[in-house]
């Protein structure tokens, strides 16, 4: 029985997590759509590296959702007091973390049974994006390994698949003189 | 033992320029998961590709809507049946933009890096309509309507700088 279930799950080459991200979301009008633009020059000119954005235009409003590390909040803080616009527009949720799983190869049937596995085992995913060749979804810090669980449910990885924590990472250090 | 590594250049490099066209941006109103992902599912029988994925959400941070680029040459099959099985799992389809391209492109060290969205949309704004924008890990993803894929490349091409450019 294992075995057949085993079969009929589709294989997937690995899934990795980000922890400790908080999501920055700006609603503008249309007409009046300024708010992120200045901020994305404010992340650059504090060196404030986007994990993922998502920004989606519909008739009345643009919509910006952008992930960055909880590192960084206390800028974002200072920003947001300094200014009463972005202090109406910018939403901010913190204590999130993404599950990213690779590779998509772009298969209907992978991304339906992804949504399917989370919707199912009421994991809340805040954001979704997919790249050139992984999806990734956020959804809160301490739920990451709910969410793997009902991805190992559905799908097949490798035997020898990686932790999926990040075991290091790359970060621009700004240099004096 | 911690290891520190640094990258940067001031003129932003990409491995070039990628494009999709003759794609349906379609959106369907849907904060169940469970419902859009069995409906999507079901679209594996037309064999398509999706080109990209993103969701809305509402001023609660809960998913309002979901969008889909729908591309490759059962588009149009893949569209209609989309908008049949929205209908029969009570699924509220809101809209298809269509036809409606993407730019998408990825470049050194862009998951690490900062300064790459206000690159865009400093670029971009004001110059070509950008319907969405999705960006994750290393890559950048544009959609636009149709017409506007080749000038927003254009314009791209003026401020990142590619394997052809000559410096």
């Amino acid at each position: 029985m294992t075995g057949i279930q085993t079969e009929e799950k589709l294989s997937i080459g690995g899934i990795k997590f980000t922890e400790n991200i908080a999501l920055l979301s700006i609603t503008e009008p249309i007409d009046k759509a300024d708010t992120a633009p200045l901020f994305f020059r404010f992340l650059s000119e504090n060196e404030i590296n986007i994990f993922m954005l998502s920004r989606v235009m519909d008739e009345q409003a643009i919509r910006t959702d952008c992930s960055i590390s909880e590192d960084d909040l206390d800028n974002i803080y200072k920003l947001i007091f300094s200014s009463p616009e972005l202090k109406e527009r910018l939403k901010v949720l913190h204590g999130l973390g993404a599950i990213s799983i690779y590779p998509h190869k772009t298969r209907m049937k992978l991304l339906g049974k992804i949504l399917f596995a989370f919707g199912n085992r009421k994991i809340p995913v805040y954001n979704m994006t997919s790249s050139i060749s992984s999806f990734t979804f956020l959804t809160d810090c301490n739920r990451l390994n709910k969410a793997a669980e009902a991805l190992e449910e559905n799908f097949r990885l490798p035997e020898n698949h990686a932790p999926f924590q990040k075991l290091f990472c790359i970060k621009h250090v700004h240099k004096q003189g | 033992m911690e290891t520190v590594a640094v990258y940067w250049e001031p003129t932003i490099k990409t491995y070039g320029f990628n494009e999709i066209t003759d794609m349906s941006l379609v959106r369907m109103a849907s904060d169940n998961l469970e419902k859009i992902g069995s409906l999507i599912d079901e679209l594996d029988s037309v064999k398509n590709q999706f080109a990209l994925l993103w969701n809305q959400n509402d001023s609660q941070h809960d998913i309002k809507s979901i969008c889909l680029g729908v591309s490759g040459q059962n588009r149009r099959h893949a569209v209609a049946l989309l908008k049949q099985k929205c209908l029969s799992k009570n699924i509220d389809f809101i809209d298809e933009i269509y036809p409606a391209g993407i730019v998408y492109f990825h470049g050194p060290h862009y998951g690490d890096r900062y300064g790459i969205a206000e690159t865009v949309f400093k670029t971009l704004n004001g110059k070509v309509k950008i319907i969405a924008a999705g960006f994750s890990g290393a890559a950048v993803y544009l959609v636009f309507p149709g017409g506007d894929v080749k000038t927003a490349i254009a314009l791209l091409s003026q401020t990142f700088e590619t394997p052809d450019s000559e410096h």
